[in-house]
């Protein structure tokens, strides 16, 4: 782990130290310095969810049961790496569990506000058409991505839906990180067979 | 989002440029904008974790086993330590304790558990010869032994069979009858109702007896003075054991 985080953020030592004491803190009763993690947090996790689902009501819900998952398992949090590593994972895998039950066809209503949708909002005043284009393609990345093997799944996800990079993936998973490089890889690989050219060009 | 992923994270491999392809789509869709969240999303998770018990590694040590994964267990016994060992007053004294006890007693079993694992390892191995071969090592000094001692087997082979005919004289049932034949001597009152006690004695010493019986019946000595016969008689069986004894070992 470097000591600054790559995306310019605080410095990832201090922030673990400010980790490891909250959860310390709420393991020794303070039940308030879990909000703090909450509040510090959740646009993340959120993110996270709502990238793999596409739908920011499904992500707040799957934010909330990863949160309640991590409270219950704050016993097991070593402090290895930054908390929101940690819990980024636990949202991406339940959100990609929830994403892998979902049916193949996704249904547009015509109705809906398209604005409210991931796709409307980055393209946000185009034409309606290359919008909808726009979400039936990132539509079909989500289904490939749902749809690939787990240990791929995971990192994939990580790394472009939780913006981990590949050392932080390999500290939170705990695996090695050549290892955690070749299931990109792979991962990529298997997604630019399933989507095919027009996705790689 | 603003971590750009860069074509180094691929490694090497053939068909870089469209898994880059791949990764800026990706990119793209993970560069989406997913808007803010509910103002009230931490109460709505405060509200759900309030349900919920005060985490602890104990308690997600049992989870964790329950769970079957040993890695969240190992990680509940390290962060029970950390607690145990925090320094400052962050960590109330109970909890301090308690973590403590949680590790001894990890500790404690875990030690036990691997006593056992390695005694019954080496009964397993040390049983089979593989762990001690202290075990195999008289084998061939026993294979060796037995020619030795098939040689003097012929030596006891003809002693047996005069063993075999002197086994009734080996009986020295004329000794332990003395004993009855003294009772005998009141045999007199040879009533059937006295009988019936030492009756049982002598049932389990056969014929012998009955050629004894006879010798308090020289009770007729008064009578005569020429009486040596009682003596032979007497020793009669053993003289007959030992001759036929002779005889065959003649």
């Amino acid at each position: 782990m470097s000591a600054h985080d790559p995306a310019g953020g605080p410095p990832i030592d201090a922030v673990r130290g400010d980790d490891q004491a909250l959860v310390d803190a709420i393991l020794a009763g303070d039940r308030d310095a879990f909000r703090i993690i909450v509040e510090r947090e959740s646009r993340t996790v959120i993110g996270a969810c709502s990238r793999i689902l596409g739908s920011m009501v499904e992500a707040e819900d799957v934010a909330q049961e990863a949160f309640v998952i991590a409270y219950r398992a704050l016993g097991t949090y070593r402090g290895e790496g930054a908390l929101g590593g940690w819990l980024t994972r636990i949202a991406v895998r339940l959100a990609l569990r929830r994403s892998g039950q979902r049916r193949e066809v996704t249904w547009i209503d015509p109705h809906a506000d398209f604005a409210s949708t991931a796709a409307g909002r980055s393209l946000r005043g185009g034409d309606p058409a290359v919008l909808h284009a726009a979400e039936e393609r990132a539509g079909a990345v989500r289904s490939a991505v749902a749809g690939l093997p787990d240990s791929y799944r995971e990192i994939v996800a990580l790394r472009f839906f939780g913006d981990l990079s590949l050392k932080e993936i390999a500290t939170t998973t705990g695996r090695p990180l050549g290892t955690v490089k070749t299931q990109l890889h792979r991962g990529l690989a298997r997604l630019r067979d399933r989507l095919g050219p027009e996705f790689a060009s | 989002m603003n971590r750009r992923f860069d074509h180094e994270e691929l490694g090497e491999g053939a068909g870089r440029e469209e898994l880059l392809g791949i990764a800026r789509e990706l990119e793209a869709l993970g560069r989406a904008d997913v808007g803010v969240p509910i103002r009230d999303f931490a109460d709505r998770v405060m509200r759900a974790v309030e349900r919920e018990r005060r985490p602890s590694p104990i308690g997600a040590f049992g989870a964790a086993l329950l769970g079957g994964s040993p890695r969240g267990a190992v990680a509940a016994v390290a962060v029970a330590w950390r607690l145990a060992t925090r320094a400052g007053r962050a960590v109330p004294l109970a909890i301090r304790a308690q973590a403590l006890a949680f590790v001894l007693v990890v500790a404690v079993a875990a030690v036990g558990t691997g006593t056992l694992a390695v005694a019954g390892a080496a009964q397993v191995l040390g049983g089979s010869g593989i762990l001690f071969p202290s075990g195999p090592t008289p084998s061939p000094t026993l294979t060796i032994q037995p020619t030795p001692t098939l040689e003097p087997i012929p030596i006891p082979t003809p002693e047996a069979t005069p063993s075999t005919s002197p086994s009734p004289a080996a009986e020295p049932s004329p000794t332990l009858s003395a004993e009855p034949s003294e009772t005998a001597e009141p045999g007199e009152t040879a009533e059937p109702g006295d009988t019936a006690e030492p009756s049982e004695t002598p049932s389990a010493e056969p014929s012998a007896e009955p050629s004894e019986t006879p010798k308090p019946s020289p009770t007729p000595r008064p009578s005569p003075t020429p009486t040596p016969e009682p003596g032979e008689s007497s020793a009669s069986p053993d003289a007959s054991g030992s001759e036929t004894a002779d005889r065959d070992a003649g």
